[in-house]
């Protein structure tokens, strides 16, 4: 009997929370046994590719099938028209901000092939399906395309200014919303009467997303049934089915099934709908078989939506002691042609919420407009808004403590939030619950050998390089968790299904979710299984993003294993002829409290399965589908610590040291949370060195491949020392905290910061995103000219 | 795309008996790594692929009864690099072919394709230059030998005639105390195409330089060489004012573009400190050889 | 015109295919083979996704017509383990959790398997240079480049 316990502990220590679990899909992932899109083929299906626009703006006279239609292979080809003639409805926004005048968001709806007007370069205009893809694409090239030139407009600010190229009739100066929080009459106030004023021009540069796999879709058609399938990597696919049935096909969601697999990378990216997913659905109910369309790099350049792209003045206001009394930061984000679900959020709502971070700051405002251009549409990017607020943030700190003679270090520690102070009610509305900011940033100035670094330069100074150090603090509000399903079902075979809304794209969820319910249920976590990419399984879902994930799940899960337990004690209390009140719930199992009478979940659920005889009042099994209500937004927070050197003579950067100590909660893996850390601190360098997406004054995208558009490559980046402090969360069951967008937001101001850091003797104050090696040189020989 | 037809011939005549033929419409292939990226993106669509690959002559590394070494066209970076001496005797020329892309187009890329592709930016053309390298070709009318740097003409063209294959290139035996080395800047630090390559080619006599070449990419429309740099550095000491005299050589010899890459002051600029940068490299390899 | 008949050798077995002269090896792997390990993830030999060897070389299989592999062999991420057990670098890759969402993982691993082939003691320099010709949006490199320095210490190790 004890030993059984014993096993059972020592269970629960090798795969419950907290422990570092090697992830259960992982071996098929290793052998190349994964099921991502382009990997599923359907029976009969053809082939669709894409027709883009070539021009950035221009009228759609016509558009020219009849050379196309008669290449070899061709079975058919969809335009704007016969979308339209099916009656299809149009991809939306419905985020419900508001502007500064109280009014929504100016949307603009976008039907999935363009009609009237191309409003960027990638712009879809029609779909040619055939037998094979190289078919598809040569007949392609033969569509003609009618179509009037306008001037384009690619850069928000211009785009926003009177006399600017208007992409759409309805929408006055290219305006999607002009968003404003915060009192502006006492932050001007505040301005006027700091002892310091700090101002810096920020751009937030424009990033090519780039997951590894291109999308794809494959659509089918069941007549009997009137259902439409697609398979699809995406974000979530109970939101997927939703817009599809609901905003295009309107259609009842049970007949948008939508199937998603292995998904190859997204970082929000894939998170809505696309055109293409639309007309391979169109295609097959018209064709009478499947349709395959998997995108090839160069079009992902064009069609993929991109990240960030924005221009910010940011401003912060400090009494003689350093203490800041005020910060404001004004601007525009630029959306690109069309509205995603969530691209207003960025430049407005996100940077306000996030700009706060760790700091005590009275006063807060952001007034920002979210424009229309003639580029592809942007949406989020792994941290959306989070990782750019940090970083207009910290490069103000920064700056004043270099403007007014004080250490960095010191200003921030005057300024940074203490526990005692918390719970803590920012001025944008957030109530921070849990944290301690004072002690990460020690611990991480600690980790870095901050005492050896005038050492280490001097050193470098030897070689002729120009060494910097530089932190980042950051704060990040994770997206609130609403409505996520927590479904557990107990299998024939005796496995244990895990069914929720959520969605990775190789964050690995199957492992943590699996931690949550074994610890909590016992079960065995070999037996357990997770199911979050089929929509039929699902009764709600929120999808992945935000950072949420662990949250919404783990909370999911944690609530239907309680309804699991109650169930349980029901069945037990019958089984062991004693009253629910006298069975209680431990290790795993069921227990009439004061006897070693005792039943295991796994045990129960397998004399469930073979027929106990019970009362009719009682439940037949244990399966559970519940709904998490919602909980509140985390806020994960860290310090990062960069040093790195530079070559004043060819501006190159090279990355030496990197450190940082993050609050992430309740960690359920650190096996997987590292590597998260990693990853988003990568994704940040990148942005920070070396990726821009670039157009040229006609709208055409400059970067449109991996020749042009610098990805960081494993000789691009050094290694990093990873800590953790955690401070659980109190405002999710769990207490975890997040940790998916965290990386990049610690390491686009530490990288940034460095790089001043180690320019600033030669005169230099600021330095854009990306800093690329000829940006450096020109930077350090205007400096020196000055 | 689908009416190609794809041949991959034993012998050099037949090569250029079956690429003469197809009158322009035909694409040789070595490693690949250039005409398989613009067949995919539609630039050119060849209707006959002549795989050179099967020629022996075309993969063969040789010595040269002069002592020299003649390397066929098709000769992969990472098989030279596997040569037992070739990168002890010409290191720089070996360092230009594995800056071409990553590892897996190292395996492929060769010297030949990349002069044929006829990029300013091409990474393993300096070298040669420097090298005094002669490119031997063979078309309808024969064989005929060229000095490297007079193949590219420009941004994608070559002096070759219709018809003509590159076979091989020849570089000469080396005097004692020479080496050469090769250094180039992107915009990121491992892959990309050059903004700047810089070659130098030295023989040393003791801490004297008796000899010297010097080529430069991606600074002018073709790989350039530059006769005033090494004129700078002959018969010095390696010395700063001449290496500050070459540098500006290398500088004033640049005739670049502005485009997204990098300007015409950072290129022109970076040119100088390569120059100084790949020098130094050149001459400690040869003072140590 | 009628397809080209190639016989060569995949992951040690004699294989033959048919294709047409303009497909790549990867169309050929994914595509008429059902081999679908191999994955594209630009078409242009810039992101090593694709990776596979060619008579024990690391290539990029969308740089290489499928007709090139007449007589010769090819080795593919399915021909990496034996049976159940995984390859050592595969192994290792699952216990420090070396890879995110998968994709580049097969390529990864087949260029880090000919790396250790050909230097069984590489330096964190030499494996991050070799990998550079995989890209990876999700890991930042970093437990790659450790799982691979281990793996080859545990290879020496295991071979002293």
């Amino acid at each position: 009997m004890d030993s059984v316990v014993e096993d059972n502990q020592l269970g629960m220590m090798k795969y419950g929370i907290g422990q570092p679990v090697t992830r259960s899909e992982d071996p098929k992932l290793l052998r190349g046994e994964g099921n991502y899109t382009d990997d599923v083929n359907l029976d009969g299906q053809a082939y669709g590719v894409m027709v883009r626009s070539p021009y950035a703006h221009g009228t759609l006279n016509g558009i020219d099938t009849a050379e196309a239609s008669t290449a070899p292979g061709v079975i058919a080809i969809l335009t704007g028209a016969d979308l339209d003639a099916a009656g299809l409805g149009t991809m939306k926004c419905g985020l419900p901000l508001k502007g500064r005048d109280g009014s929504p968001i100016n949307y603009v709806p976008r039907p999935a092939l363009a009609t009237d007007k191309v409003r960027y370069v990638g712009d879809p205009v029609a779909i040619v399906i055939a037998e094979t893809a190289t078919q598809a694409r040569d007949a392609a090239e033969l569509v003609e395309l009618d179509i009037d030139p306008l001037p384009a407009v690619t850069d928000a600010r211009a785009a926003a200014e009177a006399g600017a190229p208007q992409l759409y009739d309805s929408v006055s100066g290219n305006t999607a919303i002009d968003f404003q929080y915060g009192d502006t009459a006492k932050v001007d106030t505040a301005f006027k009467e700091a002892s310091h004023q700090t101002r810096l021009n920020i751009r937030n540069n424009r990033i090519v997303v780039s997951a590894m796999e291109p999308r794809s879709a494959v659509g089918s058609f069941d007549a009997a049934s009137e259902g439409y399938t697609l398979n699809v990597g995406c974000q979530g696919v109970f939101g997927m089915m939703n817009t599809l049935a609901k905003q295009v096909f309107n259609i009842e969601p049970e007949k948008m099934h939508v199937v998603t697999g292995n998904v190859g990378g997204s970082f929000g990216m894939k998170a809505g709908a696309y055109p293409e997913y639309i007309c391979v659905l169109h295609a097959a109910k018209v064709l009478g078989r499947p349709v395959k369309w998997t995108d090839d790099r160069s079009g992902s350049f064009l069609s993929d939506c991109h990240g960030r792209d924005h221009d910010m003045t940011a401003e912060l206001a400090l009494d003689a002691d350093g203490k800041f009394t005020a910060l404001r930061i004004t601007g525009y984000g630029n959306v690109g042609a069309f509205l995603t679900a969530v691209s207003p959020m960025m430049p407005t709502m996100n940077t306000l919420k996030n700009a706060n971070s760790v700091y005590r700051l009275p006063l807060i405002e952001v007034a920002s407009k979210a424009v229309f251009t003639n580029t592809t549409p942007v949406t989020a990017y792994r941290g959306a808004g989070r990782p750019e607020a940090n970083y207009y943030m910290e490069r103000l700190i920064e700056t004043a403590a270099r403007e007014m003679g004080i250490d960095a270090i010191e200003l921030r520690r005057r300024n940074q939030i203490l526990p005692s102070e918390i719970p803590y009610a920012a001025a944008n509305g957030m109530n921070y619950d849990s944290g301690d900011f004072p002690t990460i940033m020690q611990k991480a100035v600690e980790a870095s050998d901050w005492d050896g670094f005038a050492a280490r330069k001097a050193e470098s100074e030897k070689r002729g390089k120009l060494r910097g150090r530089g932190v980042g603090c950051y704060l990040e509000v994770t997206a609130p968790v609403q409505e996520e399903m927590g479904g557990i079902r107990f299998e024939e075979n005796g496995d244990v299904t895990i069914i929720t809304g959520t969605l990775d794209y190789g964050q690995g969820h199957w492992t943590p979710f699996a931690q949550v319910l074994h610890q909590k249920l016992g079960v065995p976590f070999e037996r357990i299984r997770l199911i979050q990419g089929d929509s039929a399984e699902l009764i709600a879902g929120g999808g992945t993003g935000g950072s949420k994930s662990i949250m919404a799940s783990g909370a999911a899960i944690l609530e239907a294993s309680d309804i699991v337990i109650d169930k349980g004690k029901k069945i037990a209390a019958h089984v062991f002829e004693t009253a629910v009140e006298d069975i209680v719930f431990e290790g795993g199992a069921f227990q009439v409290a004061g006897t070693d009478r005792t039943v295991t979940v796994t045990e129960l659920a397998e004399q469930l399965r073979g027929g106990l005889d019970l009362p009719e009042d009682l439940p037949r099994d244990l399966s559970v589908k519940h709904i998490f209500d919602a909980a509140p937004s985390a806020f994960p927070n860290g310090c990062h610590v960069c040093e790195l050197e530079v070559d004043p003579d060819t501006g190159v950067v090279e990355i030496d040291r990197y450190n940082m100590v993050n609050d992430f909660g309740t960690v359920v893996n650190p096996l997987l949370v590292e590597g998260q850390a990693h990853g988003g601190i990568v994704q940040g360098l990148g942005q920070a060195l070396m990726e821009n997406a670039v157009y040229d004054s006609e709208g055409q995208l400059q970067t449109g491949s991996y020749m042009d558009y610098a990805v960081p490559r494993a000789s691009d980046v050094p290694s990093f020392t990873f800590a953790t402090h955690a401070v659980p969360a109190t405002t999710n069951p769990l207490g975890a905290k997040g940790c998916g967008e965290a990386g990049c937001a610690g390491s686009l101001p530490s990288i940034m910061n460095a790089l001043v850091d180690a320019l600033a003797p030669l005169g230099v104050k600021h330095i854009d995103m990306p800093a690329t090696p000829e940006k450096v040189w020109a930077a350090i020989q205007s400096a020196k000219a000055a | 795309m689908t009416d190609i037809q794809y041949v991959a011939p034993s012998t050099l005549d037949e090569a250029v008996g079956a690429y003469a033929a197809a009158k322009g419409a035909a694409r040789i292939l070595a490693g690949g790594t250039d005409l398989l990226v613009q067949m995919r993106a539609g630039m050119v669509k060849p209707g006959l692929i002549v795989d050179i690959k099967k020629v022996a002559e075309l993969s063969a590394i040789e010595k040269t009864p002069e002592g020299g070494f003649r390397i066929g066209a098709a000769v992969s970076g990472a098989v030279l690099e596997e040569h037992p001496t070739f990168g002890k005797v010409w290191p720089g020329v070996l360092e230009g072919l594995n800056l071409i892309g990553s590892t897996q187009v190292q395996g492929r890329a060769s010297a030949g394709g990349n002069l044929c592709n006829g990029s300013p930016a091409a990474d393993s053309i300096p070298g040669l230059v420097a090298a005094g390298a002669i490119a031997t070709v063979q078309g309808p009318n024969g064989r005929r030998n060229i000095p490297v740097e007079q193949v590219p003409t420009g941004p994608g063209k070559t002096s070759l005639a219709p018809g003509e294959i590159l076979v091989s290139f020849t570089l000469p035996p080396r005097p004692a105390h020479s080496s050469d080395a090769y250094l180039r800047m992107i915009p990121r630090t491992e892959m990309d195409i050059a903004v700047v390559g810089c070659a130098v080619s030295l023989t040393m006599d003791g801490d004297t330089c008796t000899a010297a070449r010097v080529s430069l990419g991606a600074v002018a429309p073709t790989v350039l060489l530059v006769e005033d740099a090494a004129k700078a550095l002959v018969l010095t000491k390696l010395d700063d004012a001449s290496l500050d005299k070459a540098a500006a050589a290398c500088s004033a010899a640049c005739n670049p573009i502005d485009d997204k890459r990098g300007t015409i002051a950072y290129r022109t600029k970076v040119a100088g400190v390569l120059l100084k940068r790949t020098t130094a490299i050149a001459a400690e390899r040869a003072k140590g050889g | 015109m009628a397809k080209m008949h190639i016989t060569t050798t995949i992951n040690g077995e004699p294989t033959e295919f048919l294709c047409e002269p303009y497909e790549t090896m990867l169309d050929v792997l994914r595509d008429n083979l059902g081999m679908t390990g191999s994955k594209e993830g630009c078409g242009s030999g810039d992101c090593g996704a694709c990776s596979v060897t060619l008579d024990d070389r690391l290539v990029c299989s969308c740089l290489m017509l499928a007709a090139e592999a007449e007589g010769h062999e090819i080795r593919t991420i399915e021909g990496m383990s034996e049976g159940e057990a995984l390859h050592p670098l595969q192994q290792k890759f699952l216990e420090t959790a070396a890879l995110q969402c998968g994709i580049c993982t097969p390529g990864v691993l087949v260029a880090a398997d000919a790396l250790l082939k050909k230097n069984p003691n590489p330096s964190e320099t030499e494996v991050r240079y070799w990998l550079a010709g995989n890209l990876c949006r999700c890991t930042g490199y970093d437990k790659i480049v450790r799982a691979v320095l281990e793996t080859a210490a545990d290879l020496r190790g295991a071979a002293e």
